[in-house]
């Protein structure tokens, strides 16, 4: 590591609050943009096997109204 | 397979759709691997600049937002092309999948552009020509994204963004010579293809693993955003429903389904 101690990468010269701030920035956008495109995918998924869910359940109801007629 | 072959390919979302999976994948291990190492490299073991002191730091993610963020750009303009001569529908789904991402990547741009100007420049702002075109581009990105919202209809949701997507993309040659046309405070390009940078390797090396590691995680949100738009506008297409076990199952296979979806069900 180029820097001697924590404090020292901490504060870098002075220049430390900038520098941190711009990574955080960055990872905040990446991380936010994982998240709401894995959510994206998930609650496409989640959809199709509940209406899926929905059509095997009513599918399985209406078998067993014609056996008990 | 042929060039021609695979352009009918990609006009079929199921293909796009089953071909995907293989690609985030090793985008994401990509991703995760060169970002890891590319940021921590130059936030910690890169040696200072001589004149910046350490606020040069901040090259490592504002070099690579720019970058990426005006590529997504010039994706979309790209797509949009192709979206309005073929009338292609994954042109459209990738417009819509690389906006958010883009658009986020300008605003992380200027915002540390901005962080940087402060000690380098001693202004949170100036009027320069980079800082102004890129902010032009977030606006053509805050646009684009207002009106796909404000429109419900498909078709001309599609036409409309596409024209914008194609039209905007004049601004990219603009912010990349902007350095070169007005002699103003931005420092010329940290890379280009035809010349050796002039910083020395431990100092791009570092951002060159962070480009390529932020390409990678562009690659892999682009594409699971497509995935999920495919999901929804094929949502009662047969190959859909046969990836849950419905009437078309057999054709999609119940395993190359489970890996279709990366998850285990």
């Amino acid at each position: 590591m180029y820097f001697e101690s924590i404090t020292e990468l901490l504060r870098m010269d002075g220049h430390g609050g900038y520098v941190w701030a711009s990574y955080i920035a960055m990872l905040t956008i990446l991380i936010a943009n994982f998240a709401m495109a894995r959510r994206k995918v998930t609650t496409q998924l989640e959809q199709l096997r509940w209406r899926r869910q929905i059509q095997e359940q009513s599918k399985a109801d209406s078998m067993a109204g014609d056996t008990l007629e | 397979m042929g060039l021609r072959e695979y352009w009918h390919k990609l006009g079929s979302p199921r293909w796009f759709y089953q071909i995907a999976g293989g690609w985030i994948t090793g985008f994401g291990i990509g991703a995760v691997l060169l970002l890891g190492i590319g940021l921590i490299w130059g936030l910690a073991f890169a040696p200072p600049d001589y004149q910046q002191g350490h606020s040069f730091r901040i090259m490592y993610v504002h070099v690579p937002a720019a970058m990426v963020a005006q590529s997504l750009y010039l994706g979309m303009g790209v797509a949009g092309f192709v979206g309005l001569v073929w009338r292609m529908k994954l042109a459209d789904v990738a417009i819509g999948a690389a906006l958010p991402l883009g658009m986020a990547l300008t605003a992380v741009a200027l915002f540390t552009g901005s962080l940087w100007g402060k000690p380098t420049w001693g202004s949170w702002w100036e009027w320069d020509g980079r800082t102004v075109s890129t902010t032009l581009l977030l606006f053509l990105y805050i646009g684009i994204y207002a009106l796909r919202e404000a429109l419900s209809q498909t078709d001309l949701r599609a036409r409309a963004s596409a024209l914008i997507c194609l039209v905007g993309t004049i601004n990219i040659p603009i912010i990349k010579y902007s350095v070169n046309w007005w002699q103003t405070l931005h420092q010329p390009a940290s890379f280009t293809l035809t010349e050796k940078p002039a910083m020395p390797a431990e100092m791009w090396l570092p951002l060159l693993v962070t480009v390529l590691g932020l390409y990678c995680f562009a690659g892999h949100n682009v594409m699971t955003r497509m995935r999920g738009e495919i999901l929804l506008r094929e949502s009662r297409s047969n190959w859909v429903i046969g990836l849950f076990g419905g009437p078309d199952a057999t054709e999609a296979k119940p395993a190359t389904a489970q890996a279709l979806t990366g998850r285990n069900r």
